[in-house]
């Protein structure tokens, strides 16, 4: 059969809709910890039942140190940690038969729950013109290495954009936003079950999907939240300027193209001002 | 060989400022800072008088220091003109174009690794190559002023600041304010003492502008570093330009100065943005 490659974010948990739910040492953290072991722990049981050899999981939100290995299905192995070239897709590779999106959320401008790309400092993101989340993005990375998605979960923002690229995604609702910062959740055992379940189909039907492969060349295009972000990343020569605030990242490799854009959002990131953005 | 009314660009930098030796002299909000800001703009103010004795007629100070808004504009001579702030491309340089008839370098310090006061080359970096050789903030932008005709001229700052740039520029007026004991102790002169020097210096400094070189580097022009850690060199290798020669060492090259800036400077500040390094 093959492996399963998960994942796993934070803001799309079922019951996430905070900060303070998300951030490590804010006040709820600890127990949506707990929420993203038990959705991530469903999702390596459905694809076990569903016929898959093994699961790798990587955990893929802010420092990438929320997932405790000792609540860990014993049958997965779990990449923590910072400094990760591929970040959210770190180790990745054609190994696997699908790759899994666990409590994703929508993108950057959106009116998904904690809805963001990336970083703060990204205002909006356009993969060939087309805004484009975090899923999406992943899924092109993905995408580079032979890997098709085989289930999302997140809010009805962040299923529906990975499902504008992977239609065939088993898509798992788990809460319906009604801002960025509230939503209508289901609950965690009903939420577990679906990801169960959802993750046992897609794997069984692995063979079928489809894999994301935007066409060349692929444009990623850049909007910071402020010109001096943009200029910056505009130092190392990746990218070329649109508008005061926006680059564009041009290429027909999709790696290639990722690592810029990685490497720009890095640089960005130097030039922001505590004060003023 | 005097030459009426031509264009000076001063780059000044606070480490080598008269005084200075410590941390707490040179950064915002530290102890002795706004003291050293006087000093610093002080210093330049000397330049800047005797390059005007010597026959310019415009200067422009890039303020070249940390945060980049240390020298104080009430107090510049007033027949200079001020870049202050970050965000420059071409940072310590900027502004540099080949309007000017020479730059000087106040306030400079020594290369990384050496003795002299505060010495380092571009902070992030254990070590910086220049085409094979360790170099210095002084001649990575006595090559930038190089790349646009313009000679570097003078320099001030401890001896070690001044003779490393000394070495590599051959001809060059050198004002020593200070002698580095140590990365933090040094023998000082007096302000009122190291004006004159400084003010001599660039009077002769501008006097000789016309037969002074522009630096150049061998082209192709390689610039290799060595991070602190190894993770800042592997962050900065997500830059397809860069090369990781091992875990914390790597290298880009170009075939003109500007272009090797360019990917030098993305990659340093692209490896500083590495968080959490405490470790």
């Amino acid at each position: 059969m093959g492996r399963v490659f998960v994942s796993v974010d934070m803001e799309g948990l079922t019951g996430a809709v905070s900060p303070s739910q998300v951030l490590p040492g804010r006040a709820d953290y600890e127990r949506f910890r707990d929420v993203m072991i038990r959705e991530t722990n469903a999702v390596i049981r459905g694809a076990f039942e569903g016929g898959a050899d093994g699961v790798l999981v990587n955990d893929s939100h802010d420092g990438m140190l929320n997932l405790k290995i000792e609540g860990l299905d014993e049958r997965a192995e779990l990449i923590s940690g910072y400094h990760k070239p591929l970040s959210m897709m770190q180790g990745v590779d054609r190994g696997f038969i699908c790759a899994f999106f666990v409590g994703y959320h929508s993108m950057a401008s959106g009116e998904g729950v904690l809805s963001h790309t990336m970083t703060g400092i990204v205002s909006k993101a356009y993969l060939n013109g087309v805004p484009a989340s975090e899923g999406v993005i992943n899924a092109m990375v993905g995408g580079h290495f032979g890997v098709p998605v085989g289930l999302v979960a997140g809010d009805q923002y962040a299923v529906s954009e990975v499902h504008t690229v992977c239609p065939d995604a088993k898509g798992v609702v788990v809460k319906r936003a009604i801002d960025r910062y509230s939503a209508l959740s289901q609950s965690l055992s009903r939420v577990e079950e679906e990801l169960r379940g959802a993750a046992e189909a897609a794997v069984k039907s692995s063979a079928s999907l489809k894999v994301y492969t935007p066409p060349k060349p692929i444009t990623l295009t850049v909007e910071f939240t402020q010109s001096s972000l943009a200029a910056r990343a505009l130092y190392a020569p990746i990218a070329r300027r649109v508008d005061g605030r926006t680059i564009e990242i041009v290429g027909d490799d999709a790696l290639d193209v990722y690592m810029r854009f990685r490497a720009a959002l890095g640089l960005a990131s130097t030039a922001r001002d505590p004060d003023y953005g | 060989m005097s030459h009426m009314g031509g264009k000076v660009y001063i780059s000044a930098d606070m480490e080598g400022v008269t005084g200075v030796v410590s941390i707490d002299d040179v950064l915002a909000g530290h102890l002795n800072y706004e003291r050293f800001r006087h000093l610093m703009t002080q210093d330049v103010n000397a330049a800047i008088e005797g390059v005007l004795e010597a026959g310019a007629s415009e200067v422009l100070v890039n303020d070249s220091h940390g945060g980049m808004t240390n020298i104080l504009l009430e107090e510049l001579h007033p027949s200079a003109t001020l870049i202050s702030g970050v965000n420059k491309p071409l940072y310590m340089m900027e502004g540099v174009d080949k309007s000017f008839e020479c730059a000087m370098f106040i306030g400079y310090h020594s290369m990384v690794g050496g003795r002299g006061v505060l010495s380092h080359t571009f902070s992030g970096a254990s070590r910086v190559l220049l085409n094979g050789r360790p170099t210095s903030e002084g001649e990575v932008n006595a090559m930038i002023a190089g790349a646009m005709g313009v000679p570097v001229t003078m320099v001030s700052g401890d001896q070690y600041a001044v003779s490393e740039l000394k070495e590599v520029l051959g001809d060059l007026e050198g004002a020593v304010v200070k002698y580095a004991i140590d990365r933090s102790s040094a023998r000082c002169i007096h302000p009122s003492l190291t004006k004159q020097i400084i003010k001599e210096a660039a009077r002769r400094g501008y006097m000789k502008a016309r037969s002074v070189k522009p630096y150049t580097a061998r082209s192709p022009i390689t610039l290799e570093f060595e991070f602190l850690q190894p993770s800042m060199a592997a962050r900065a290798a997500y830059l397809p330009f860069v090369d990781q020669l091992d875990p914390r060492t790597v290298r880009v090259s170009a075939p003109d100065p500007i272009s090797a800036w360019r990917l030098f400077w993305s990659a340093l500040l692209l490896g500083r943005s590495v968080e959490g390094e405490s470790y």
